[in-house]
Parts: C-alpha cells; sequence; structure tokens
C-alpha cells in the first residue's frame, strides 16, 4: 500500500452522540477515496495515536469537545504551533488522552510536520447514536473546509 | 495545599493526578501524630449492577466492559466465567488459549501505561510523563512501543483495542486463523527484549525503605500464573472457590467516599490484591528466567515494598509477553470459535485477575437467561481500605519533611496501586434532570 501523505484522524465513539463526530468525518472523508489521503476513526488511545502519523507529512485530528462555548462552534489549532488550550483536555482513560498523546510526541519529536486540530463544540454526549442539529451543521462546514484545503495543498487553517 | 491550625496541620490534596477518574486525599496531623487518613472518591456510583438486571446473560460481557476503558478484558472474563458457570459449561482446548492470549494483551497494555506514563516519573521526579521524555526520551519511547505490543493483541483477537468487541459466553465470535498470528510472534519477540529491560530499569529506581506485613489475596491455579481462573488464595491461609467469595469479603458503605469499602470477614480487616499479591502467592508459576529476573532487579520471591510494585509490574509484563508467545507457538485454531451456551436458573461465580487484581463476578440469571441480581467487586474497592492502611503506616515516616514533600510521596503511595477509580464506583459523570 502506498504511503498516504495526509492522514485525516477522526477521533471519537460512535455510540456517545455528539462524540461520534470525528468518526463520522472521518468516515465521509474516506469514502471519497481522495488521492495520497489516508482517513481513520480512532478511539484516542495516544500508543497507536502516535504511531498513527509515523512518516506522515501532514495530519489533520477531528474531534468533538466540551469547552463551554456554543455547541457545534469550530475551532482550529495548529499543533505544530501550540499546545491544545486547557479547556480542550478532553476525556481520556488515567488522565492520558489525546492533548498528551500530542505533547509526548512533540517532546520526543514524533509530531508531523503539519499536524491540525479541528475542535467541533458538542451538545449531547449521551448514549445514542444522533448527532444533535448544531454538530450536524458543524460536521457539513469542517468537511468542506478539510477538502477546501486540500485542494489548496495546506492543512486547515488554524 | 496544607493548612495549620492550632498544633493541626492538614494536607488536603483535591484532585489525585495520574490516577484513573476524580479523588482526593485527606490528611490530618496533629503535632507530629498522623490523625486521620481518607482517600475520597467522588465519582458517583454508576450502579452497573441494576442496569444488568433484565438484561440478557450474554450481554454481561460487553456491559461490563464498559466500566473501564483500560481493563476492559478483565470485565469481560469474569462476566463470560460467571455466566459460564452458572450454565454448567466448561470451555477449553485452543479458546481458552485464545483467552489467555487476550488477558496478555491488556496486562501488556495496561501495565506499561501504568509504569511508564504514571508511575515513572514519580521516581525520576517529573511531573508528567511529557516532562520525562523530554530528558528520558529512550525510556519512553521504550515504554510506547512495548503498549503498543499490548494494543496489538487486543486488536487481533479483541477488534479492538478498547473495549474489544470480540469475546462472548462460550468462546469468541471469531477465531483467528493461525497465519494471523505470525505477524504478532515476530512483534512479540521484539516485544521481549523491551520487556526485559524494562524489568531491568524498573530495578535501578530507588524506592522508600518502607514495608508492610500485607495479607495478600490472588487467584492461584497450580498449573500456570493465574489469570482467567483458579482458587482465591491469601498468604495467611485462605483457600476459598470464587463461589464461597461472599463468605469472606463483604462491601462496606463508607461516609466520605462512594466507592465500597471491601474488606474481610469477620473482623473487617484490610487486604492487598494486584501484582503484588499474585507474584508472592504465584512465584513458582514463573518460568526459571523471569524468576531470575525479578530476583537480578532486587525483590525477592516476595516483595512487601509497595514502591517497588513498579518492578513487579514490569515482571507481569515481561511474563505476559513470553505466555503470549507459548499461546502463539502452541495454537491449533478451533472447529469451532465458541460453544453453545444454554441458560438455566442458576447463580455463577467467577474471579479472574484484572491488571490491577482479583476482579469477582456473581450473577443470578432464570431459566430464559435473564439477569435477576448481579453483584461486581474490583480490585480498586478491594485496595482502598488498604492503601489508606499504607498512609497511616507510611506517612509518619516521613513527618519531618515538608508538607509538599509529604504530599508528593503520599500521592506516589497511592498510585503505587494503579487505582482505577471508574472502575471503583463504576463511574459516571451523572446528570440529574430534574422537572
Amino acid at each position: 500500500m502506498t504511503q498516504a501523505s495526509t492522514v485525516i484522524i477522526g477521533i471519537g465513539n460512535r455510540y456517545r452522540g455528539d462524540d461520534a463526530l470525528g468518526c463520522i468525518v472521518a468516515a465521509e472523508l474516506g469514502s471519497m477515496s481522495l488521492p495520497g489521503v489516508r482517513c481513520i476513526e480512532h478511539d484516542g488511545e495516544p500508543a497507536a495515536l502516535i504511531e498513527s502519523w509515523q512518516g506522515v507529512e501532514q495530519v489533520v485530528l477531528i474531534d468533538a469537545v466540551s469547552s463551554g462555548a456554543a455547541a457545534g462552534t469550530v475551532r482550529h489549532f495548529d499543533l505544530a504551533k501550540q499546545a491544545l488550550p486547557e479547556e480542550f483536555n478532553l476525556y481520556s482513560t488515567h488522565a492520558f488522552g489525546v492533548p498528551q498523546a500530542v505533547e509526548l510526541a512533540r517532546a520526543l519529536d514524533k509530531l508531523p510536520p503539519q499536524i491540525a486540530f479541528v475542535g467541533v463544540e458538542g451538545e449531547c454526549f449521551d448514549a445514542g447514536v444522533e448527532l444533535s442539529a448544531a454538530v450536524r451543521q458543524a460536521k457539513d462546514i469542517v468537511i468542506a473546509e478539510i477538502l477546501n484545503s486540500l485542494s489548496l495543498g495546506m492543512g486547515t487553517h488554524a | 495545599m496544607s493548612t495549620s491550625h492550632g498544633g493541626t496541620r492538614t494536607i488536603k490534596v483535591d484532585y489525585l493526578a495520574r490516577v484513573e477518574g476524580e479523588g482526593a486525599l485527606y490528611l490530618k496531623v496533629r503535632g507530629n501524630v498522623l490523625e486521620d487518613v481518607k482517600l475520597k472518591i467522588f465519582e458517583p456510583p454508576r450502579f452497573f449492577e441494576s442496569l444488568l438486571r433484565g438484561r440478557d446473560f450474554r450481554e454481561a460481557p460487553d456491559i461490563t466492559s464498559r466500566i473501564c476503558g483500560i481493563c476492559p478484558v478483565a470485565y469481560q472474563m469474569s462476566a463470560i466465567h460467571a455466566m459460564e458457570d452458572a450454565c454448567g459449561v466448561r470451555v477449553d482446548g485452543a479458546l481458552r488459549q485464545l483467552r489467555r492470549l487476550l488477558y496478555c494483551g491488556e496486562w501488556i497494555s495496561s501495565h506499561t501505561l501504568h509504569i511508564y506514563m504514571l508511575h515513572a516519573p514519580d521516581f525520576l521526579g517529573y511531573a508528567s510523563a511529557v516532562e520525562m521524555a523530554k530528558d528520558h526520551p529512550a525510556i519512553v519511547e521504550r515504554g510506547l512501543a512495548l503498549k503498543k505490543v499490548g494494543n496489538d493483541i487486543m486488536n487481533l483477537l479483541g477488534g479492538r483495542e478498547i473495549h474489544p468487541i470480540n469475546a462472548k459466553v462460550g468462546g469468541f465470535y471469531r477465531a483467528p486463523a493461525r497465519s494471523e498470528l505470525s505477524d504478532l510472534r515476530e512483534t512479540l519477540l521484539r516485544a521481549r527484549e523491551l520487556a526485559a529491560e524494562t524489568v531491568k530499569w524498573t530495578g535501578t529506581l530507588e524506592f522508600p525503605n518502607f514495608e508492610q506485613d500485607y495479607t495478600f489475596v490472588a487467584l492461584r491455579h497450580g498449573d500456570e500464573y493465574p489469570m482467567n481462573e483458579g482458587r482465591i488464595v491469601s498468604n495467611k491461609g485462605l483457600d476459598i472457590a470464587a463461589s464461597e467469595y461472599d463468605d469472606h469479603f463483604e462491601e462496606q458503605h463508607v461516609a466520605y467516599t462512594n466507592a465500597l469499602h471491601c474488606v474481610m470477614k469477620p473482623e473487617g480487616t484490610c487486604y492487598h490484591v494486584g501484582p503484588m499479591a499474585r507474584y508472592a502467592l504465584n512465584y513458582d508459576q514463573l518460568p526459571h528466567p523471569i524468576q531470575d529476573a525479578a530476583l537480578a532487579a532486587g525483590i525477592g520471591r516476595v516483595c512487601n515494598n509497595p514502591f517497588q510494585s513498579i518492578i513487579v509490574r514490569a515482571v507481569e509484563v515481561l511474563y505476559a509477553v513470553d505466555e503470549a508467545l507459548r499461546v502463539i507457538d502452541s495454537y491449533a485454531p478451533p472447529e469451532q470459535s465458541s460453544i453453545t451456551v444454554v441458560p438455566k436458573a442458576a447463580t455463577g461465580y467467577a474471579a479472574t485477575e484484572a491488571p490491577r487484581g482479583l476482579l469477582y463476578h456473581r450473577y443470578a440469571i432464570d431459566q430464559g437467561g435473564l439477569i435477576t441480581d448481579a453483584n461486581i467487586v474490583p480490585p480498586t474497592s478491594q485496595n482502598q481500605k488498604m492503601i489508606e492502611d499504607d498512609l497511616r503506616c507510611f506517612v509518619p515516616t516521613c513527618m519531618h519533611k515538608p508538607d509538599d514533600e509529604i504530599q508528593y510521596l503520599a500521592e506516589q503511595a497511592i498510585r503505587n496501586y494503579d487505582p482505577c477509580i471508574s472502575c471503583a464506583t463504576h463511574f459516571l459523570k451523572l446528570e440529574v434532570d430534574r422537572r
């Protein structure tokens, strides 16, 4: 299999309402078979996450967040330049999740050259397989943004 | 945070770091005497036992595995064995070996996370693994590589590394072909080196000089280092079947914590479950090279210093890698991936060895296979009173130190147990919507 130069990583849980956002975005982009782009759904396990972007030029992480903003708000961070802010410290097991994986990779010089984080403020993380209306709308915006930035040959803006 | 008032010092840790879930510690010191210790778990309870009532017996493994993202296999295994016990079924041969292989994956993954990411920073003087990685990148990379091997096993056998979905009452939904295990074998051969280095490295760490006369409780099988089955034994004479657990142990409500304290009957004494207990009670079941590695790392046949639990965990990782290789080398795929299990009205009992220690499940089911009663006792509930006892004995040995140093050491003493507060409370962020 040819090594993809771009990896889109959708993080989340498909059975916890808006937490499925990242998985759904990755699946929809994956169904488009974009050249040089690999799309994966991920549970956020740190060792596997760091492994998933080794040797890759560009990574886009997409995840639902709970930072107190209005539901559906889309936030962008250029992780090559900055850590995720404190309020984006996502739910994780043993206090070791996505932000820690990113910072660990930075300390070990294992971050890809380009790595962007797209966070969508969730409204409901209860058990269920439906996105809330606000997040469903944001999902389409995120997909359009990523497609646009890929066509321009750059990561999502930060 | 520490406060001082009228000769009384209070040290409070409002939020324990590098443990799973939300817990706090309260130490009250009068003069130079430690007057009170409270390990508070303020996660609300999750009521999994109630949730299970009325569900089909085959659903218990996947429902209970959601209690913990770190040790889901343990919950699956205890639930599966308890249901098979209720239905009078025994699963053997290749299916039993595959269960053992899956458990090896969880031990490797869970122990390695704790050794490298959560516990090692304590010994090397860092606030987190990220800080530690800046100065010790090779050590942290070794931990990540080793953890990934555990993930690989869980992925292959369980379908995914967190909350695997392939284990079922009676066996597996799908058993792997022999050829599917060949890549894993190569990975495990490399991992054996990493695991052996880990044992050596943990032996070089500096440990506080502190020992306790523990009552160790663990499974003992007699033919193998225990994972899925065995009798529940202690170093103080206990030797019972899982079905007798409730006669010898009881859970108690304690006002300041949401997790039940489990104690030994009749005196209500605390006891120790986990790697140190397994090791002390099953040292003779470890292969000789692994026994030698443990002794060379500085622990005896019994380790009574809880701070050295990091060495014991490393020894168990080495064993789990070795055992996974043994299972793969002797693997012949089963004719069927599972056997049929027909429910009957009965109560089933099982205890298996989760990474953090003994995990007991008891279920009553009716003739149609619906669950009528459930009880789950996770390792952290069993260790909670033991952790307090460690603190009660350990903190006075460092009373001359400044409060921030006492706090640091006390937190380290708690992390000796790799406590999983989510498991202890079956934690869930609870929202009450009243109208």
